[in-house]
């Protein structure tokens, strides 16, 4: 066991003690260092026994009690005597819990016995017994020096016969021995083995500069007092606060008088108790406290000294504080505003500005940042061959990009990342949900460069405003995205506790960029947010309509349709009304037919059966297997099914006990495997449809699968039909439980299709009669689709037999209403002809609302929203009832504002607000520069990092509000910046001072993001598809994926590919499942999409490499990048054309030929081996133009291949 | 695996069931313990344990090996509890449990070492150490209670102890490893 190990073990033996996750986390360590360890085994063992001997070994106590204490008599100095009669110990007995304080001597007895591998024993023996003195070979024994503690000191020898002394100065040596040891320990305190960043930026203020609160010694108290003497009331100590200047700092008058006992006395150091602590060698006076692990360094005592000494200044976080504009004054390098507060900063650090960058890297950098795609070669040339200045040239490239719709599209997809968009809804069979139009919205609200304050009001209120429009609505989404369950067994007010907890945690971080999270169990222990406040935000998102369950379906109301165009809801108003007449005619034809119907009726014969129910089957049934036939078949002859010809199975059945998946009613399947197979899904309760190609359910022919879950109860009766077009679209499949169409799910769902393109039987195929009654009591197929109206009427027929055989008298209504259904639709024209209307009308209406969207929308109750505070955050916990409200902290909201929603969206925006304007710049200068000017975008709290530059953030702040909230006014102004022009090449001096580029001394440089990197490959292939908007698609993907996470049951646990143009949509457009989100994404740092994230994380990984060569995508992109390059012509010429479509500008000499050198070798391999080349052509549908040889085009998609994954490539230069 | 036949302190002459179950709570206390974690489950298992024991008097043949009979029973009374307790609360997975109970069972054969190892360790503490020690164990003084009595603030008896534990473990080991005590 190395010594690292042997500290874990310190720590998580004391962690075990705790409940919560740290003690989880404790036990799961121990469990794996114990399960392979064997010397950590002995370790452990050795010291549960030899604890167990100490605390109940009998024979232990007794030998050790009369060696030392003959009189049988133990007593500490001036403690009463406590007799210890050992033959009175209790046999068998399990003593009281002992000392609170055994788990720290737990970890310390383990530690020790962890670590005695590495000890030497020294044997310096003298007077008898023997003194061992260990000494530990290790890099801490410097610092840990009790570890080397003497057993037997020479004064402990004279002290173990000295029990004659008085009490009094017995007691008085064992105390002063007690603090000497005590001492010790203080002083071999660890030292502290990091430094935070807040203390080396104060280090670097020198003596010179004034220590500064906020920078300087906010941070300090933040990260090492507050948490037990800050805004948590639960978790105070010794009721001092340190995060408050009334209570943490008092006037040297005030002290004096005795009238304050805060522990900073203005100006005064020496009267400060706080600095008294911090210095303090006894351990019980030291703080932090060294159970605490944290410790201050001597450059954070200085700080803080000093700070005292200067008369402690205090200031309110500077977060808290309404920005406010300063302007420095310009210098020659300034372009704007910003690069005035950057020189100045620069100015402070010694640093001169970067050059700016070429025209090349400048473009390429702008397009990537305000589009997400590269510039086209024709963009680069005119900017290059621009004569303006660089300033109006790229003032005019700026603007095309600002008004290009690639912008929104780009700036949406930060955003999502926020809204947590998704298209399933996240947990237990994470079903599709039907939101894109709110992330349509989204792109749209930024190519229409909605004002901030507007797009925040419409997302967080818009159903609240007056007359909302469907735009308005539809973007009240954001509120709708978050993850949400149907799963059984699942409390429904549990999860609505959730989901109101994460649209409080999410609009905290969105807009206010504050942790809100851990105040819903207790007062937040860094920021002033009480629990009782947290659960007054809880309340504006307590008031809605929803329900808790999803209910699996992708409409979970509130929804609402979305109309691509107001004609189109006129379109549906007319397909209603259409409807209602039908419907009303219909009635009419029923009236007038009454009378024919009662003789109709007087007349029916019970010998009439059979002919009623032969004149009423619709023509063109293939086959029919009656109740009677059932029991003793087995097969009948089948019929041919044509490529593309439809057909129409009617059986009905009583659906037995079980939980089979699959339990087959019928098949027909020729000798080529070719067929479909037709049975219930008990387990879901509903139905599946197999449609085999050649070679069966294994075979090369592949195999459809349609699968209609939740539409029917256990043991129901009843007729089911599967109407199917002979497509493969799951659209032209239609299920029906008697008479109603099962449109639940829209459709049945498509579970696999990897069908050859067309499915047909063979003629001459027996079907083959799988089950029997009661189970299977009649079944039917046709070979064509029936309508509507004939799945009714057949159902009606399935009954007739029983009712005509009925005496008339005893027939109740609905045996009668039966009857009446038959004759109207048999003999009745006027009646026939309206049912085919309503048939129409009903048809139209289905095609209508299966091409309209819905999108999930946000609805008040009507009552006044109010929250439960709630103990530890659990649901069933209710305390005291709140009032929706805003955190005393931050403004006040106005008097008159709504309590609800649109009062909190409101005062977000009001403009005062010393948050959202900061924290929205912030997240725009974090797109531009990978850091935000505050680093921790997602903290603007106490804990987060303060600003780098916070005049600019502030000017930055108030400007945006002064502009009308227009984000594209505040990224051109970034954009157009020196800071932003200069060229990111960096030395190691300046690598080495500012790794992070936090002070701006260069541009920016970082890996692009995922939907970036590939919406690249696309455009600089030609293969992007700028269609924008639309239902989600699914463009290439391993297979397999989405079923490793998913319920058999789920809608999306089948991944299928789409065709066509859908595989080069913008990666904005890609369907978001959360459970599995796009691979070749989340490989660059993608999330989930399952929380809130406004900053990504930025990491390498071989295999981001690996996607960039093998995903079929890439592949594809390669190939097709290749195929411009030969276009334009060989060798160096292709390179150029390819070079410049990827990394915007042409290679320079050195470049080619170690390309070229690549090329070569890859056109030797081709040549020889074509088969090679035409398999890797092979990848991607797209076929390029097949006039080139298949061994150059290879070689040079390898080639393109390549520079696909060339740093510069994914780098933003 | 093997155990010798008896403990040495059995073979002297034939112990009642009732005083060999009482000599055992030592070294049954720390082998539970070691399968569970936790001192305080452990110290309850143990009571269930001695329960199961003196209701099972009848099983056991005097002059068989009681030492491996009742750390069957204690082993059985952890799994017991073990399936109670829900998965969560478990600090070993079964694997380590296995391991640990084979280990632990041999080890617990030095009883007699390793007493006699902590009585000469406890010698060699300093003072201040063994006062605190026998305190704490011998006299069954809670921290609390010593530092109310001393004077002394609980934290830093708990340091104390923390120190003297520590140390006598240390010594424990290097007694039983070197090369003058049998290995049973």
């Amino acid at each position: 066991m190395t010594k690292a190990d042997s500290e874990n073990f310190e720590r998580l033996l004391g962690a075990l003690e705790s409940d919560g996750a740290q003690g989880q986390a404790a036990a799961l360590t121990l469990n794996r260092m114990l399960s392979d360890d064997d010397a950590a085994r002995q370790a452990w063992i050795d010291h549960c026994l030899t604890d167990a001997m100490l605390e109940s070994d009998d024979a232990l106590a007794e030998a050790i009690i009369e060696e030392r204490f003959p009189d049988n008599v133990v007593s500490l100095p001036g403690q009463s005597h406590r007799s210890h009669s050992v033959g009175k110990k209790p046999k068998a007995a399990v003593q009281a819990a002992g000392s609170s304080g055994k788990w720290l001597a737990v970890a310390a007895v383990f530690a020790g016995l962890v670590t005695i591998t590495v000890l030497v024993l020294r044997e310096t023996g003298e007077s008898g017994s023997s003194q061992s003195v260990v000494a530990e070979i290790g890099a801490q024994s410097t610092s840990d020096d009790d570890d080397s503690t003497p057993l037997v000191t020479d004064d402990s020898a004279k002290q173990s016969g000295s029990s004659d002394d008085g009490k009094a100065a017995r007691r008085s040596e064992y105390e002063k021995m007690l603090l000497a040891e005590v001492k010790q320990g203080s002083l071999s305190r660890p030292p502290t083995p990091f430094v935070s960043t807040a203390a080396s930026s104060a280090a670097a203020a020198g003596p010179a500069q004034r220590v500064s609160f906020n920078r300087d010694i906010r941070p300090i108290l933040s990260d090492n007092c507050v948490e037990c003497h800050g805004p948590d009331a639960a978790a105070r100590k010794a009721e001092l606060r340190l995060d408050r200047e009334q209570d943490a700092i008092a006037e040297l008058a005030a002290f004096q008088a005795g009238e304050s006992e805060a522990p900073i006395v203005r100006g005064h150091p020496e009267l400060s108790e706080l600095i008294a602590r911090i210095e303090a060698d006894d351990a019980d006076d030291l703080m932090p406290p060294p159970d605490s692990h944290k410790v201050l360094t001597t450059q954070q005592i200085a700080l803080l000294k000093r700070w005292v000494e200067d008369g402690a200044p205090w200031e309110e976080h500077w977060a808290f504080v309404a920005p406010s504009a300063s302007m420095p004054v310009s210098n020659d390098w300034a372009v704007n505003a910003i690069d005035r507060f950057v020189f100045d900063r620069l100015q402070q650090e010694g640093l001169q500005p970067s050059p700016e960058a070429d025209r090349n890297t400048l473009i390429r950098r702008v397009t990537l940042d305000l589009t997400g795609l590269p510039p086209t070669p024709s963009q680069i040339d005119a900017f290059l061959g621009d004569t303006a200045e660089t300033d109006s040239a790229l003032e005019k490239v700026v603007d095309r990009l600002l008004a290009s719709p690639a912008y929104g599209e780009h700036r949406a997809r930060y955003w999502l990342d926020a809204a947590r968009y998704a298209d399933t809804h996240g947990l237990h069979l994470d079903n599709y949900r039907e939101m894109w139009p709110y992330r349509d919205w989204v792109i749209s609200a930024y190519n229409n460069n909605q004002p901030f304050d507007q797009f925040t009001v419409e997302q967080l209120a818009g159903d609240l405003l007056e007359n909302p429009s469907q735009s308005q609505l539809v973007a009240t989404g954001f509120n709708r995205c978050n993850v949400t369950t149907s799963e059984g067994g699942a409390i429904e007010e549990e999860f609505a506790v959730r989901y109101a907890i994460d649209r409080v945690s999410t609009t905290s971080t969105v807009w206010l960029g504050l942790t809100t999270g851990c105040a819903q169990c207790h007062d937040h222990k860094y920021d002033p947010i009480s629990m009782r406040e947290f659960y007054q935000l809880f309340a504006y998102f307590n008031n809605t309509t929803q329900a808790a369950m999803d209910g699996n379906v992708p409409n979970t109301p509130p929804v609402i349709r979305v109309y691509p165009s107001p004609e189109e809801k006129s379109d549906e108003e007319k397909l209603n009304a259409a409807k209602k007449a039908a419907e009303k005619k219909m009635a009419e034809a029923r009236a007038a037919a009454e009378a024919a119907f009662g003789i109709w009726q007087n007349e029916l014969k019970p010998e009439s059966v059979s002919a009623v129910i032969a004149g009423t089957s619709p023509l063109g049934r293939a086959v029919h297997v009656s109740s009677e036939q059932l029991p003793k078949t087995n097969s009948v002859d089948g019929f041919e099914v044509e490529e593309g010809q439809a057909f129409s199975l009617v059986a009905r059945v009583t659906v037995p006990e079980g939980n089979d998946d699959f339990l087959p009613l019928a098949s027909q399947i020729d000798a080529q495997g070719r067929g479909f197979a037709f049975g219930l899904d008990l387990r879901n309760r509903g139905f599946e449809l197999d449609l085999f190609g050649e070679g069966g359910e294994a075979g090369a022919g592949g195999v459809l699968k349609l699968r209609q879950i939740h539409s029917f109860k256990a043991g129901a009766k009843m007729q089911i039909t599967v109407r199917s077009d002979g497509s493969r679209d799951p659209k032209g499949t239609t299920v029906f439980v008697d008479d109603r169409e099962m449109t639940r799910n829209r459709y049945p769902y498509l579970e696999s299709d990897n069908l050859s393109d067309t499915f047909s039987v063979a003629d001459g195929t027996a079907v083959k009669i799988q089950a029997r009654p009661p189970v299977l009591s009649e079944l039917q197929i046709f070979d064509r689709s029936l309508t509507d109206a004939e799945i009714k009427s057949l159902q009606a027929v399935g009954q007739l037999a029983a009712i005509v055989e009925k005496p008339a008298e005893s027939r109740s209504d609905a045996d009668t209403e039966k009857l009446r259904q038959h004759f109207l639709i048999t003999s009745v024209d006027a009646y026939q002809s309206s049912l085919n209307e309503l048939a129409e009308a009903e048809l139209a209406l289905n095609a209508f609302h299966n091409r309209v969207p819905v999108s999930h929308v946000m609805n008040e109750r009507d009552s006044v929203p109010m929250a439960h505070m709630l103990e530890r955050g659990e649901y069933d916990k209710k305390l005291e009832e709140v009032a929706p409200g805003v955190p005393a902290v931050l403004p006040s909201m106005p008097i008159d504002a709504p309590q609800n929603r649109l009062g909190l969206a409101r005062w977000l925006v009001d403009g005062e607000h010393p948050l959202t304007s900061r924290v929205i710049v912030n997240r725009l200068w974090q797109q531009l520069f990978g850091y935000g000017l505050v680093k921790t975008s997602d903290d603007f709290g106490t804990q987060g990092e303060p600003p780098s530059h916070p005049e600019l953030l502030d000017w930055l702040a108030v400007d945006i509000v002064a502009s009308g909230w227009d984000v594209k006014h505040a990224l051109k102004q970034m954009v157009m910046s020196a800071t932003y022009r200069q060229s990111s090449r960096v030395n190691p001096e300046l690598l080495n001072k500012d790794p992070h580029n936090r002070l701006l001394a260069r541009g920016p440089r970082f890996r692009l993001d995922a939907e970036v990197i590939r919406d690249q490959a696309l455009a600089a292939s030609g293969l992007l598809n700028a269609e924008i908007g639309g239902p989600g698609v699914r463009p290439y993907q391993p297979d397999g994926l989405w079923s490793a996470v998913g319920y058999t049951n789920s809608n999306t646990v089948k991944f299928a590919r789409q065709y066509g143009e859908n595989l080069y949509r913008r990666s904005v457009y890609t369907f978001w499942k959360r459970t599995a989100p796009p691979a070749n994404l989340t490989a660059f740092d993608a999330p989930n999409r399952e929380s809130c994230t406004v900053r990504r994380e930025r990491t390498n990984t071989p295999l981001q490499a690996l996607v960039l060569m093998n995903d079929v995508q890439f592949v594809e992109a390669a190939r097709h990048l290749a195929a411009h390059g030969l276009a334009s012509g060989q060798g160096n010429a292709a390179l150029d054309t390819m070079s410049r479509r990827i990394l915007g500008r042409s290679l320079d000499s050195a470049e080619q030929a170690i390309i070229l050198e690549s090329l070569e070798a890859f056109r030797q391999t081709y040549k020889t081996d074509v088969n090679a080349a035409t398999q890797l052509l092979s990848h991607g549908d797209r076929a390029s133009d097949r006039s080139h040889d298949p061994a150059e085009l290879a070689a040079l998609t390898m080639v393109a291949s390549q520079l696909l994954n060339l740093d510069e490539t994914v780098t933003k230069n | 695996m093997i155990l010798s036949d008896h403990s040495s302190e059995d073979n002297c002459q034939p112990e009642s069931f009732a005083a060999l179950v009482a000599n055992h709570q030592a070294r049954l206390l720390g082998y539970i313990r070691s399968l569970i974690g936790d001192v305080h489950i452990a110290r309850d298992v143990l009571q269930e344990a001695n329960m199961v024991l003196l209701r099972k008097e009848q099983d056991f043949t005097p002059g068989t090996n009681f030492t491996a009979w009742a750390l069957r029973v204690a082993y059985f009374e952890v799994l017991t509890w073990r399936r109670k307790m829900g998965r969560e609360r478990l600090i070993f997975d079964d694997d380590t449990v296995q391991r640990i109970a084979e280990q632990a069972e041999i080890m617990t054969l030095h009883e007699e070492q390793r007493r006699d190892a902590l009585k000469l360790c406890l010698k060699k503490l300093p003072e201040r150490q063994r006062e605190v020690v026998s305190q704490c164990y011998f006299d069954d003084g809670s921290v609390a209670e010593i530092a109310e009595s001393s004077g002394i603030k609980a934290n830093a008896i708990s340091q104390l102890l923390f120190r003297a534990k520590r140390n006598l473990a240390r010594c424990v080991r290097q007694t039983l490893d070197s090369p003058g005590v049998a290995q049973s």
